[in-house]
């Protein structure tokens, strides 16, 4: 974890970003590293982006993003691993877009500490998400939170679906880690 | 590595040790909010079990599940798993695991809930100290977060109990 040593700005450090090579968020001020994934990570990642942008592409119903900044608040900046933007929120103009949190954030846990990731969906929460997916490589299950508190875990024989954030959408678990 | 082979590993002093997929994972010392979070709950749940005796309080007990051993930082066991008494590892998963989360990975801890409850726990607590959060995670894999003005619940694995989720959280 590097940090720095004043605490930054949302502002100065979506100006750091734009140079930054290594994958970076901003939390409470202190810039912190992003776990980088290995290839389970990757495969996993690629599997729902094509199964989000099939179906997004199909029902007219959003963006999926790969790796996004959202500025949460003047001291937090989170990268969710994909998200969702639904067409409402598309409306917006480029800049007014990624503030606040997504529709759907979607994390692929690889090495964070549990703390931190409870962190992250409380605070995609704070800030507006309708539902955040938690993607766990090595039990091969899928955690769907929602804003009210409950969430459910899916495991590989089930058929995830998402009123919230993707009314309408279903897919089966085991797609998502399909290859691994 | 089998549990029998870890079971026969030479006890090092202070360390606590589980066996995860075969896997000896050395269990982090915690400091004081970690600490200080398992003496509340030790505080409310055995009071509260003093009051209705249907079970007994243990703390960083080693269960048996299959081949993984888990040492959860607190778990209750309700009496009718409690005899007879023998010198072998309970078997099975507590009937209620209770872990207050300091350094581990998101994805070991998903591991392990999810191995109580397939070895029979009907809930498992994960208490966040830094989010100041309960999850409950029951077995029917439904998870509810509790935050700090709520009262939790006991639900199936305590019928009955109920605390304010500041009490666990009391002097952080």
């Amino acid at each position: 974890m590097s940090t720095t040593t004043a605490p930054m700005t949302a502002d100065e450090f979506l100006k750091l970003l734009d140079t930054e090579e290594q994958r970076v968020e901003l939390i409470d001020g202190e810039v912190v590293d992003m776990p980088s994934g290995g290839p389970a990570h990757e495969q996993v990642k690629a599997n729902l982006n094509r199964i989000l942008d099939r179906w997004l592409d199909r029902h007219g119903a959003g963006l999926v993003y790969n790796e996004s900044a959202y500025r949460l608040d003047d001291r937090i900046v989170q990268v969710p691993d994909l998200s969702v933007l639904g067409t409402e929120r598309l409306k917006l103009s480029l800049e007014e877009r990624f503030r606040g949190a997504p529709d759907l954030a979607i994390e692929v846990v690889s090495s964070e500490t549990a703390n931190r990731l409870q962190t992250k969906i409380d605070l995609y929460f704070m800030h507006g998400s309708k539902a955040v997916w938690s993607i766990f490589l090595e039990a091969r299950k899928v955690q769907i939170s929602h804003p009210n508190g409950h969430a459910e875990t899916l495991k590989q024989d089930q058929i995830l679906e998402d009123p919230d954030a993707l009314p309408g959408f279903s897919t089966p678990v085991s797609a998502i880690f399909e290859g691994l | 590595m089998t549990v029998d082979e870890f079971l026969k590993l030479p006890e090092v002093e202070g360390e606590k040790m589980e066996l995860i997929h075969g896997e000896v994972i050395s269990m982090a010392n915690a400091g004081m909010v970690h600490e200080t979070v398992k003496a509340n709950l030790i505080d409310v749940l055995a009071a509260w079990l003093r009051q209705h005796r249907i079970g007994k309080l243990y703390a960083e007990t080693t269960y048996r599940l299959g081949g993984d051993t888990l040492a959860p930082d607190l778990s209750v066991l309700r009496n009718e798993r409690l005899t007879p008494v023998t010198k072998d590892l309970p078997l099975g998963a507590p009937d209620l695991a209770i872990e207050v989360v300091s350094s581990e990975t998101a994805a070991r801890l998903r591991t392990k809930i999810g191995l109580y409850l397939e070895h029979g726990s009907k809930a498992v607590w994960v208490i966040y100290p830094e989010a100041r959060l309960v999850e409950i995670h029951s077995a029917n894999d439904q998870v509810t977060i509790f935050k700090q003005d709520q009262i939790l619940e006991g639900h199936d694995a305590l019928p009955g109990f109920s605390t304010p989720v500041s009490a666990i959280f009391e002097g952080l």
